[in-house]
């Protein structure tokens, strides 16, 4: 059922209920209560349709949905007094046209009296429809919570990767007897590359500047485990430091240049990466020798993952994709707006 | 004992070597980056021992299984992916997490010790026997089988059915092929569709036009052509 029949429904069946109470009560109340009293009843249970219709479409035009309790609950008050009044003449001018009108209905003791009555139920109907809306919206905004604290998880386990450390690990270990200093740089590569990792769970953004380190020292880690299967080239325009980017993604899309490109390759290949600015908007250019399968597209290459964050970052601000450039050379383009510290 | 340590990763090798170095039984006739040198190095020294990293460029290490006839004893070397050992039954299969426990490597070896190095000389065209482990591979699951525990092998089509234990992978080959390669002291093609491991032969009968129903330890039957009763009569006979 979608929400304007439950809206329309529970509209008319709420009303018709209320008026049902009314007419029963009436003839409680009073012993000469006639079936024809009913009819000024029924008329206003279907003029406070009308009416609380009316004011949701202007509660809606005016935005009132996304205000404050605060700033919503004068608004509230005063409509719904506004409101409370013509319901209640509504009802004489039905007594009038039925003839069973009466004097005393103009009373100040039975205007207010009907009055303040109509007020309160018109109270009860906002309060209902505002908490129902509250409700919504804070069920939506668990769901977000959700769905990004699911997404952080993935990011987690996609660029921690596992692999790339133990591996790195066992290069070191080697390295210790060949060439102790340079194995003393291989521990400081991976140190930095698990902090970024460890930092990059805190910060929705980082500095290019920052993630290139990253990327470096990631770059310099599989350098060491893969020899001369390996050649990089880096090229970042000076203006591109200062944007802002996602921590690890681009880490992430060079680790994937070379898991699934290059360590397939018996020779190797090359991989080099390239920022600059286009149309005020961030372009990095990763290129990797290898060859793009279509079937994993979707799988293998953590491309899903990277596009969630993006249209969470971004919108649709931003594009990302990633195909093969000729026959050699994958190319993995990304273009982020360029958002500024 | 001879072994031979497969990596694509310089480093990796090197450091394997090295730990392999403290054990005396152990002699490392050489090291290769990819399936390529590998199988060429296996064709050479004949190792008894293979260390292989499953994931390298070119063909991956279960490819490399699959090209060989016999099967060295093998020992993965990973850095993380147990996962694609899963593809295992438990049954003899060791591994090795990158970086390596010297520890854990020397369990290793010792549970080897046993094997004794088959140091019979290694003729390129040396036949398989009960003794040979083959590397079985069916879609996701892997086995490495002693021909000994090996019923027989059943064609179908253009795949040889490998029954042994409780299942009956397929491989794809001709039995003609692989009838080529086993041998005759210790397997019997009884027809076109069936080559018999004779050691698990229980009972013979007489069956209809001059063949033969040979009854297998384990209850499975299966019939001898006419035309190979009166060899395998001759073989099983003094």
């Amino acid at each position: 059922m979608n929400k304007k029949k439950v809206y329309w429904l529970s509209q008319t069946f709420g009303w018709l209920l209320y008026a049902a109470f009314m007419i029963l009560g009436g003839y409680v109340v009073s012993s000469n209560f006639k079936p024809i009293m009913a009819m000024p009843i029924l008329v206003e249970a279907i003029f406070f349709i009308l009416i609380t219709h009316f004011f949701r479409l202007i509660s809606k035009q005016w935005g009132w949905l996304q205000l404050p309790a605060t700033r919503l609950m004068p608004k509230m008050l005063v409509s719904i007094f506004v409101m409370a009044i013509p319901v209640y003449f509504i009802r004489v001018f039905m007594s009038f046209i039925i003839g069973v009108y009466s004097v005393n209905l103009l009373t100040v003791n039975n205007i207010l009296g009907n009055i303040i009555g109509n007020f309160i139920v018109l109270f009860i109907w906002t309060s209902l429809y505002y908490a129902y809306h509250y409700f919504e919206r804070y069920n939506l905004s668990l769901k977000y919570e959700v769905a990004m604290n699911k997404m952080e998880l993935d990011r987690l386990k996609s660029q921690l990767n596992p692999h790339f450390i133990f591996n790195a690990l066992n290069s070191i270990r080697a390295l210790v007897d060949e060439d102790p200093k340079r194995s003393k740089k291989a521990i400081n590569h991976l140190s930095n590359i698990l902090r970024s990792s460890l930092t990059a769970d805190r910060k929705e953004l980082i500095s290019l500047k920052e993630e290139m380190e990253t990327v470096k020292n990631y770059l310099a880690m599989e350098t060491i485990r893969f020899e001369e299967r390996i050649q990089t080239t880096i090229s970042v325009a000076s203006d591109t430091e200062s944007v802002l980017v996602p921590p690890l993604m681009l880490q992430t899309l060079v680790e994937n240049g070379i898991k699934h490109g290059i360590s397939k390759l018996k020779e190797g290949g090359a991989l080099s990466i390239k920022t600059f600015i286009e149309d005020s908007t961030l372009v990095v250019e990763i290129r990797n020798a290898g060859q793009l399968k279509d079937k994993k597209l979707n799988s293998g290459y953590g491309i899903k993952n990277t596009i969630q964050r993006l249209t969470i970052l971004f919108k649709n601000e931003a594009e990302f994709k990633i195909s093969n450039e000729n026959k050699n050379t994958v190319l993995t383009l990304l273009r982020l707006p360029s958002h500024i510290i | 004992m001879k072994a031979l340590v497969i990596d694509d990763e310089r480093l990796a090798r090197k450091e394997l070597i090295q730990l392999l170095d403290e054990f005396a039984t152990m002699n490392v006739v050489g090291e290769a980056a990819n399936a390529d040198e590998a199988i060429e190095l296996i064709e050479k020294h004949n190792p008894d021992l293979l260390f292989l990293d499953i994931q390298m460029p070119g063909k991956t290490g279960f490819e490399l299984l699959e090209m060989l006839d016999v099967v060295p004893k093998v020992i993965f070397t990973t850095a993380y992916d147990e996962y694609a050992l899963k593809a295992f039954e438990v049954n003899a299969l060791d591994y090795l997490l990158k970086p390596i426990d010297p520890n854990r490597l020397k369990d290793s070896i010792d549970k080897l010790g046993e094997v004794v190095t088959q140091s019979a000389p290694q003729t390129q065209l040396r036949l398989l026997g009960l003794q040979d482990q083959v590397f079985v591979k069916d879609g996701d699951k892997c086995w490495f089988v002693k021909l000994e525990n090996v019923r027989y092998f059943e064609s179908d089509g253009n795949y040889i059915k490998v029954f042994f234990d409780n299942v009956r992978p397929m491989i794809h080959k001709s039995l003609n092929a692989l009838d080529e390669k086993l041998s005759d002291r210790d397997f019997f093609r009884a027809s076109r569709k069936h080559i018999i491991n004779l050691s698990w032969v229980e009972g013979i009968e007489t069956w209809f036009n001059g063949g033969l129903m040979v009854k297998l330890k384990g209850g499975d039957k299966l019939e001898v052509s006419r035309r190979q009763a009166a060899k395998f009569k001759e073989r099983m006979s003094l």
